[in-house]
């Protein structure tokens, strides 16, 4: 008896059940190719919508996320930059899988209101490829706020810190990521809620021993 | 340990029974003696969570992968620890297709040994007929391929699930006779429906008893269930797996003691330490850990924790218990391609040293 699984390469994220799409788990896989990482939506589901759901998170992805498709390999996607960014492109993930195929994808502004620090914050783009976080107006809060979310950034995507200047990142590979740096904003200015999501979603679906169940479970 | 191999090849389900019964074998057999259900896995053969634990086809065509799909060389379609509890009355929470059955343990169904009884019913209660039938089904679609390995709860998690885990822990200490009372009775829930799973095709059982090493001591398993399980070996006719989570070489001795035919053991314990411990009365299976590597790491981790084990000289190798719904497949299948380079290399290490011992004469 032949298996059908594929071989992708490394599976780096998985959305296990698509509310969206038949309750369908569907997949982002990594494989490296000579120009870098290159990445694939897939999903093993046979059901009805599931090429149209993938098409629109392939799509999300480029739009929202600012990857870019493979010419000689269909479905494959890729950053321009060539780089991984695989932590911020794993979020990216799971938070297109949120949208309904429904939803129009646009860019996500570089310019949200913080609640925390009562006023609007900006990601702008410098010339040297770093990223500077800096408050539309001056509050009491606002300081503070703009080295927390440069340090959101760091942490959960992986960017780095610039020298001698905490309100700015840039990633690893120098490049533009404004689409992406714009569909991140909001996790990067909610740091422990994005964490506690991550470990959520990672105890879901073990098994734990009765002894070491919930109470109410 | 035997380190004997077998001369010829053989098939999975050959190579499963000989490892358990401590023969030789052409090579370490995979074994799975709790799930490897993955939510992508029930995707490629639509067969999802919860209904398939409760309906045969789609149970049998989930478990079916783990050969089929994985390469793995036994098969287990008793995904579940909660099936025995639901035909008792236990109240369950079914979940959705990303999330485990769980019995809602803060409300149990007995308080004393006088409420323990096994129903009148118990054998054709929806959810035990299940696993029946998809035992059947799987030797017929399978035949004599490969492993078929059922799982009947042990007296133990039976007790947890019918009185609550803290009332049942706080009877063993208060009342100690009470509590072995409970324990022989329920035995009689464990003994049925493992032996209907022979009847039905299954060529071992995975009995899961969860006197884990967080809330029960060694001593306290001695105390408790050394005898009965051993008990349970000579009422249940076929190779039998007991399944303990958690660090569990405080008892390993009084596991080998049993009879059981191999101990499903957590990545918790040490490979050689543990094989020290059994020596060759028993045969150690599992191992290869659940959330840091199976779920959260890579196929190069999983390939060093199967090494680990190989070179300790464990007889069978599998994931250390049931594995997370998200697990990806390509660390699965890196389980029977790292067992296959492991003897590659060491057949060439053996001939190596043929060649060197004639060289040197």
């Amino acid at each position: 008896m032949a298996g059908k699984t594929l071989d992708l390469g490394r599976r780096i994220e998985l959305h296990a059940l698509d509310e969206h799409c038949a309750a369908i788990s569907v997949a982002l896989y990594r494989r490296e190719q000579e120009a870098g990482p290159e990445y694939l939506v897939h999903s093993y589901s046979q059901k009805d919508g599931t090429v149209a759901r993938l098409a629109f998170i392939g799509r999300g992805l480029e739009v929202l996320a600012g990857l870019q498709p493979v010419a000689e390999r269909p479905g494959w996607l890729t950053f321009p930059c060539g780089g991984t960014h695989e932590r911020a492109l794993r979020r990216a993930f799971l938070d297109v899988c949120r949208l309904s195929n429904d939803e129009a994808l646009e860019h996500l502004p570089l310019q949200r209101f913080d609640k925390k620090a009562d006023c609007e914050m900006a990601v702008r783009t410098r010339n040297d490829g770093d990223y500077q976080i800096a408050a539309v107006e001056e509050t009491e809060m606002a300081a503070r706020r703009v080295k927390a979310i440069a340090r959101g950034f760091a942490k959960l995507f992986e960017l780095s810190a610039v020298e001698e200047d905490e309100s700015a990142v840039r990633f690893t590979c120098g490049g533009n990521h404004e689409a992406l740096l714009g569909l991140l904003f909001f996790r990067a200015q909610n740091v422990r809620s994005a964490m506690k999501e991550d470990e959520m979603a990672a105890s879901r679906g073990t098994l734990a021993a009765p002894g070491s169940q919930s109470s109410e479970s | 340990m035997n380190n004997r191999l077998h001369p010829t090849p053989m098939n999975s389900r050959e190579r499963v029974l000989a490892a358990l019964r401590q023969q030789p074998v052409d090579r370490t057999p995979v074994c799975n003696p709790t799930s490897v259900a993955t939510v992508e896995l029930m995707d490629l053969v639509d067969a999802h969570f919860p209904e398939a634990n409760r309906d045969a086809e789609r149970m049998a065509r989930l478990a079916a992968t783990s050969y089929i799909e994985l390469g793995f060389d036994s098969v287990m379609p008793v995904f579940t620890i909660i099936q025995e509890s639901s035909a008792l009355g236990c109240d369950i929470q079914w979940e959705q297709k990303d999330n485990w059955p769980t019995v809602r343990m803060s409300r149990p169904i007995w308080k004393t040994a006088d409420d323990v009884q096994m129903p009148d019913d118990f054998l054709s209660h929806p959810d035990i007929t299940c696993v029946l039938d998809a035992i059947k089904i799987l030797r017929k679609e399978l035949g004599d391929e490969v492993a078929i390995i059922g799982k009947t709860m042990g007296p133990w998690t039976l007790g947890y699930h019918v009185f609550g885990v803290e009332p049942f822990l706080l009877l063993s200490l208060d009342d100690p006779g009470q509590t072995k009372l409970c324990l022989e009775r329920m035995k009689e829930i464990t003994i049925a429906f493992g032996r209907a799973q022979i009847d039905a095709g299954a060529d071992a059982l995975t009995l899961p008893d969860h006197a884990t090493g967080d809330l029960v001591s060694g001593e306290y398993y001695r105390e408790f269930l050394r005898d009965l399980h051993t008990e349970l070996v000579d009422e249940i006719p076929i190779p039998l797996i007991l399944h303990i989570c958690g660090r569990t070489v405080d008892r390993m001795e009084y596991i080998a003691q049993t009879g059981m035919a191999a101990f499903h053991y957590d990545s918790k314990n040490d490979p050689a330490e543990s094989m020290e411990i059994v020596t060759d009365r028993i045969s150690l299976v599992g191992n290869i850990n659940n959330p840091e590597t199976l779920f959260a790491a890579g196929p190069e981790e999983v390939g060093r924790e199967v090494r680990r084990n190989l070179d300790a000289g464990v007889p069978l190798v599998g994931p250390e218990c049931a594995i997370p719904l998200q697990t990806a497949l390509e660390n699965l299948k890196e389980i029977p391609r790292a067992v296959q380079e492991w003897h590659k290399e060491h057949a060439a290490d053996s001939k190596d040293g043929v060649d060197q011992e004639k060289t040197t004469s």
